[in-house]
């Protein structure tokens, strides 16, 4: 009589399958068209940018590891995300320390100080990104910093325009092409269309969820168009402040992270719709050209807040009632 | 094991097993094994002992003050009594008993339908349906829903009786009408049998095949439209879910005179394929196993029940069971992994949970051992369907988490109510 080996697990015995790196290499491959983009523009050192950010926040993430002396997590991807948004948003031009020091922070400060994946409660890329741009401001001016690229088309960063020059700056701006990525912005940044083609990848997979990215968008437009109905001399149409700056790229890939956004339904609505309606506020009347980062780190803290938003479990007794 | 579509914005559907297949027989063993619950204190040589004769049908009990008991499924000898304690810590004695081939009956069982026959010889029927329940709220019980599907994946058993044993299903409402006084019967099926459930004498109601609609909890849901509060068992709000399984056992014991002691159960073999079989309640695995031609090998998984909610089980000599319905059988390549990841809070549990539990939360707590601000977490509310663990992306073991903290409030209260 063979006596082999079995297993002892608890129910369920199945599971879907679903991985956590599985996701982020989708997050990663959708990714790809808009990058591919800024690559093309930028050239070098845009890829530059990129792979020194990535290959950074992978080696914090193995650092972090090994001083903490945790279960190695290099492999769930989830720093290579984190380093591969913060090169997207950073300028072609951008120093390699600055690169280092963002890719450091965001993982360090941003993740891995307070234990590590699930546990933070700001998305590490913009901890990594606001960081060195509060502190370098010149390096991560998008007018100064790709002075010296001629790209072919009108290189003047929109929303610097906006501010300094009012809405009628942005009558050099054609829609389209801001929207197919002719404009100066971030590595990842400037191409919309490809953007949303990664997004609504993202979204058919379910590795993102559409309310997020659909309220962001809403929030913005719909703000957007309250200033520019109030004043259209001094505040530009809801359809610019869509596709310039990181809008896109964060409505699909910044404020879906799903440590930092809501669960429920109607927090996922609020939360999109508050990171749209602070980016515009940001916008026209902070004093950041543009605020997509700042709006979704405010939304970041009061995500656990808004997610006490939720339905009844069924069979609950409600005592007090 | 179905994986996750491609679009996974749509909830995966797990899909009962709808093809109905009749029963081989399984001989009876040559040595059965039972297991008798064992609350505290220590068997008493006087009602039994190795070396006894027992027949088949009788009721051994653990001693004359405990309500605990079995019914013999065999005709034979005790051939040994060991302790054994299950996969949840409830200790048992293991009484072994060697048959000789032949059925000689137990007389002990009076045909009387009472609750109290009930209760004094049915729970180990097959289907396993305890009375006792019914005997705290005996005037309150009005509704009982036969259920005519399985409740795990893989499993035809009771949708086979169903198709086709309704006959007996009606004489087993009439016993159950007597037993309980209830009034109103619901027999429970899944849309392909709606015309063989006609004949049963009940109101018929058909569910969707998908999981986890045929568990209690969901069919009062979503039949009745009654809500389980929090705790509570369905008895308490007056309702009786029993297995046609059971309900059939209950209408052969009271014609025959004879408590039923043969189990049909499905067998889920490695590659998915079903084979239902008939064997005596006491019958080990291998035997089972040996006639599906099934094969073991070094890191499989025997499964008492379905891939969804069955126990798996570290032996192929332990027995089935009244209430195994299934022995699923599973390669280490298809069945599922455990991580001890945190939660990235992407909200997969939250979405698929029937109950509208906010699993993620709960679990955190479970995990670090916050059991009591668990229960304000709607712990009590989770029906234990396993959806949550099942669509895991980080592979935590939610489920596992729930009944931990299910477990440790019971043990925290028990020490209260004792120390009060």
């Amino acid at each position: 009589m063979n006596n082999n080996k079995l297993i002892v697990s608890y129910a369920p015995h199945w599971h879907d399958g679903s991985r956590i790196s599985t996701r982020n290499i989708n997050i990663m491959v959708a990714a790809l068209p808009a990058l591919i983009v800024g690559i093309l523009i930028y050239g070098m050192p845009a890829l530059r940018v990129i792979t020194l950010s990535v290959g950074c926040a992978m080696l914090a993430e193995l650092l972090t590891n090994f001083v903490t002396r945790k279960e190695l997590t290099i492999d769930d991807g989830s720093a290579a995300v984190s380093g591969l948004l913060l090169g997207m948003l950073l300028p072609a031009s951008a120093p390699w320390w600055l690169v280092v020091i963002g890719a450091f922070v965001a993982i360090i400060v941003g993740k891995q100080v307070f234990g590590g994946i699930g546990s933070n409660p700001l998305n590490p890329t913009l901890i990594g990104f606001a960081i060195i741009m509060i502190s370098w401001k010149g390096h991560l001016d998008f007018d100064e910093a790709l002075l010296n690229y001629d790209p072919g088309f009108y290189m003047a960063y929109p929303l610097a325009a906006l501010q300094h020059f009012g809405a009628a700056a942005t009558a050099k701006y054609n829609l389209m092409d801001l929207f197919i990525g002719k404009q100066s912005g971030g590595i990842g940044a400037v191409c919309g269309l490809g953007l949303l083609i990664g997004g609504i990848y993202l979204i058919l997979r379910g590795f993102i969820r559409w309310e997020i990215s659909l309220s962001f968008l809403v929030g913005i437009l719909i703000t957007a168009f309250l200033f520019n109905i109030a004043n259209p001399e001094k505040y530009a149409s809801p359809m610019f402040h869509l596709l310039t700056g990181n809008v896109i790229l964060g409505a699909f890939f910044l404020a879906t992270d799903d440590t930092t956004s809501p669960i429920n339904f109607i927090p996922m609505l609020i939360f999109g719709l508050g990171c749209g309606i602070m980016t515009v506020l940001i916008r026209c009347v902070g004093s950041y050209y543009d605020g997509v980062v700042f709006a979704i780190l405010l939304m970041n803290l009061i995500n656990p807040l808004i997610d006490k938003i939720r339905p009844k479990a069924i069979g609950k007794v409600v005592e007090n009632a | 094991m179905i994986k996750k579509p491609f679009f996974g914005l749509k909830k995966p559907e797990l899909k009962y097993s709808m093809e109905t297949l009749p029963f081989e027989d399984i001989p009876t063993p040559r040595e059965a094994t039972v297991f008798l619950k064992n609350p505290n204190g220590k068997l008493r040589e006087e009602l039994f002992k190795v070396g006894d004769e027992v027949k088949t049908g009788q009721k051994l009990m653990f001693s004359s003050d405990s309500p605990e008991y079995i019914i013999s499924p065999v005709t034979g000898k005790i051939s040994s009594i060991f302790s054994y304690t299950d996969a949840f810590g409830t200790p048992y004695y293991g009484i072994k008993i060697e048959s000789n081939g032949s059925d000689d009956w137990d007389d002990q069982f009076a045909g009387e339908a009472t609750l109290e026959t009930a209760i004094d010889f049915l729970e180990f029927a097959p289907g396993k349906y305890s009375f006792r329940k019914l005997s705290d709220t005996p005037d309150k019980i009005d509704t009982i829903i036969i259920n005519g599907m399985d409740i795990d994946l893989g499993i035809t058993v009771n949708q086979e009786i169903v198709k086709t044993n309704s006959s007996k299903i009606k004489e087993g409402i009439d016993s159950l009408k007597k037993i309980t006084g209830a009034s109103n019967f619901i027999l429970v099926v899944p849309e392909t049998l709606s015309k063989e459930a006609g004949s049963a004498g009940a109101t018929v109601k058909t569910i969707p095949a998908t999981f986890p609609n045929a568990l209690p909890a969901m069919i009062i849901k979503d039949v009745l439209d009654k809500v389980t509060p929090a705790g509570k068992k369905p008895e308490d709000i007056g309702i009786a879910v029993i297995s046609a399984e059971n309900t059939v056992a209950i209408a052969e014991a009271f014609a025959t005179g004879k408590i039923p002691v043969i189990k049909a159960l499905s067998v889920v073999g490695k590659d998915g394929k079903v084979t239902n079989v008939k064997a005596r309640i006491g019958t080990p695995i291998s035997d089972i196993l040996a006639k599906c031609n099934i094969v073991l090998e070094e890191n499989d998984r025997i499964i008492l029940g379905g891939a969804m909610l069955g126990t798996a089980t570290y032996s192929k000599d332990l027995p089935i069971e009244p209430n195994t319905d299934a022995i699923t059988v599973q390669s280490e390549s298809e069945s599922a992994q455990v991580s001890d990841y945190p939660c990235i809070s992407c909200g997969e549990c939250v979405r698929i949970c029937p109950m509208k539990i906010q699993v993620n939360l709960l679990c955190r707590l479970a995990e670090f051992g916050f059991y009591e601000d668990a229960e304000s977490y709607d712990l009590y509310s989770c029906i234990e369907c396993g959806l949550c663990a099942y669509v895991c992306t980080a592979k935590r073991p939610l489920l596992q988490y729930i009944k931990l903290a299910k477990h440790e409030l019971e043990l925290i209260k028990l020490s209260e109510a004792i120390n009060e």
